[in-house]
């Protein structure tokens, strides 16, 4: 059932996505062959970049705007009445919107990545850059004696875990909106701040035991050493998938036992 | 007889406001039972309940001997007072959906009725009248070969014609196995359709018993019956 | 012919009556097949139980016959047909027939009347 579940939330949310890539795809082509063609534009080139700014922007902003809305509308709106009466269990409603939104944000990263690189190379403004890169992480892998596969699949959890991290904040965070009676909206806005607060003040404690721990005190930034510093990393990145945990751990409560749909 | 639904000391509270204190009451297989009272007297919250969408306070439903889960939401069809279906769907999408979600859909039942309304498989619901869309909704819900319909103010705000028609549907499609409960505040309209009643107002169940009786017993309709009792 | 069904009385016992006057105007003529339960439900918009009790109260008459599995058929036997006519006349008679002693008329003048009224040519047609 899982299964089927995210089927149809892929299904769903292709209709907005695909076109979008697309859009981003022509784009880039279209680039890359004025540059080809060494074809002067009528306007500005300012214009052009602007445009496309404004258009990479857009897509990640709305990738997130469209899954939170998806959750909410299907979830906790009037499609909630079907999905919430669906032989499944809820946290499968909620992993699959989980799922399905860190892969459209992975997705609408590689677009708008791969867009920007390809037309640094077609400008051939790339040599430095990519020279600069390679630096950068021989030394990395040099100076801490790592091979370049732990890092990649470091980095690719970093960013697995932030970006649930992310969605699981605002979906508890329209959970909770969702217990109260009225003006749901807002109650999960100030649900959202209230998460934010709370995170901030834990992440803060929690470093400040770790530096009184292992640091040496508060002052621990002044003799801050390498070592500490990623283990700093490795903590927060804990904390995270603890806290995304938390986070999906409450949503679920909620959908499961005290759903109220209007 | 074999009994569909228990229910036992159901409890539900909004707040401090209680929508729903029952106490025990059983449903029959076969039967269709009236869930008769006025707007606001906790209908749709023992609806709900019984669908799974709310989690009573206290007390015990259950569906086929089993308690509200996973298991009951695979035998009970469910038509709610609202549109849920998705908007981006085309009437085919809905159909594949019900398909891969429930296992006792009937999916050539639902399509001979879809055809029967002359309702194109590829039109987009959000193309469709709010009444084609609770046609749809409700074709969708009777396909099931399920063992307990609820059926939430089915004919609510629809013209004679309409409600014709959902009358209609609802007696030649529910399940002989199972028990269909309506739920609904136009008394006269659904009177003649049901075996039973349960009357409930303020959240409180007032009076239960079989349709036909009441009218030998009484003389008159359950409807004038309750407009006499509650000047409603 | 419709179905109307009225509220102050058991919708069973207008079932019957309905259906009776049914096969007693050939709409259902000797020997036909019925409906299914379901279907003469779903056209009176009423419960199937409740048409499956008035079916079997005119089983009982005699009028509709259950044959095993294939379904219900109006009997062959026409003679039955007119006698069930001819009960339900009486009974109707004997309800006209009260009414208008309650208007204080005797049996003679209530014939009278009817011959009058009838042959006045302002007969009660509809």
């Amino acid at each position: 059932m899982l299964g089927k579940l995210i089927k149809y939330e892929f299904k769903s949310t292709m209709r907005i996505f695909l076109p979008l890539y697309g859009v981003i795809i022509g784009f880039t082509a279209i680039r890359v062959l004025l540059d080809l063609l060494n074809i002067k534009m009528i306007f500005s080139d300012g214009i052009l970049v602007t445009t496309y700014v404004l258009m990479i922007i857009g897509t990640l902003a709305l990738t997130f705007i469209v899954r939170i809305q998806r959750f909410y509308k299907n979830i906790l709106g009037a499609e909630g009445y079907l999905m919430n009466t669906l032989p499944v269990k809820p946290w499968e409603l909620i992993f699959s919107k989980l799922a399905t939104s860190v892969t459209w944000l992975f997705g609408s990263i590689i677009i708008t990545l791969s867009s920007l690189l390809i037309q640094l190379v077609s400008r051939g403004l790339l040599k430095d850059f990519w020279e600069n890169i390679a630096l950068l992480w021989n030394s990395f892998i040099l100076q801490y004696s790592w091979n370049s596969g732990i890092v990649i699949g470091k980095i690719a959890m970093m960013i697995i875990i932030y970006a649930c991290y992310v969605f699981l904040m605002v979906y508890c965070a329209m959970a909770i909106g969702h217990l109260f009676n009225s003006n749901r909206i807002i109650a999960s806005f100030v649900a959202y701040i209230g998460l934010y607060f709370t995170v901030q003040v834990i992440s803060v404690m929690v470093l400040f035991i770790y530096a009184l721990i292992f640091g040496g005190g508060l002052n621990f930034l002044s003799q801050a050493n390498e070592a500490f510093v990623l283990n700093i990393v490795n903590i927060q990145l804990i904390e995270t998938g603890i806290i995304a945990i938390g986070y999906y751990l409450a949503t679920n409560y909620i959908v499961k036992k005290r759903l109220n749909l209007e | 007889m074999e009994t569909v639904l228990e229910i036992k000391n159901l409890k539900k509270s909004y707040g401090k406001k209680t929508a729903l204190n029952i106490g025990d009451l059983e449903f029959e297989k076969g039967k269709i039972v009236g869930l008769l009272g006025p707007n606001g007297s906790g209908k749709t919250t023992f609806i709900k309940l019984v669908s799974g969408l709310l989690t009573a306070d206290a007390g015990d439903i259950k569906v086929g001997g089993i308690s509200i889960g996973v298991e009951t939401k695979r035998i009970v069809s469910y038509l709610p007072d609202t549109n849920y279906l998705f908007d981006w769907m085309k009437t085919k999408d809905v159909i594949a959906f019900f398909k891969d979600f429930y296992k006792d859909f009937d999916e050539k039942l639902a399509l001979s009725m879809l055809d029967k309304l002359g309702i194109d498989l590829k039109q987009s619901l959000k193309s469709m009248s709010k009444g084609t869309k609770e046609k749809v909704q409700l074709i969708l819900v009777m396909s099931r070969r399920a063992k307990l319909y609820l059926l939430d103010e089915p004919i609510g705000g629809v013209d004679p014609a309409a409600r014709d028609y959902i009358l209609k549907t609802i007696i030649s499609n529910y399940n002989e196995e199972a028990v269909v409960i309506i739920a609904t505040h136009l008394i006269g309209d659904v009177e003649n359709v049901l075996d039973d009643f349960i009357f409930i107002d303020d959240g409180k169940v007032v009076l239960s018993g079989s349709v036909d009786e009441i009218r030998e017993e009484e003389g008159k309709s359950i409807d004038n019956l309750f407009r006499e009792v509650f000047k409603c | 012919m419709s179905w109307d069904i009225k509220g102050d009385r058991p919708v069973y016992a207008q079932l019957v009556e309905i259906i009776g006057q049914m096969i007693i105007k050939n709409i259902f003529p000797p020997d036909s097949k019925l409906p299914s339960v379901r279907d003469l439900a779903a056209s009176a918009e009423v419960n199937p139980n409740t048409m499956q009790k008035a079916l079997g109260e005119l089983e009982g008459e005699g009028l509709i016959s259950s044959i095993r599995t294939t379904g219900k058929y109006v009997t062959n036997n026409v003679e039955l047909i007119a006698a069930y006519k001819r009960k339900l006349a009486v009974i109707e008679l004997g309800r006209f027939i009260r009414k208008m002693k309650n208007l204080d008329y005797n049996l003679e003048e209530i014939k009278d009347l009817v011959d009058k009224e009838v042959n006045n040519g302002n007969s009660f047609r509809n």
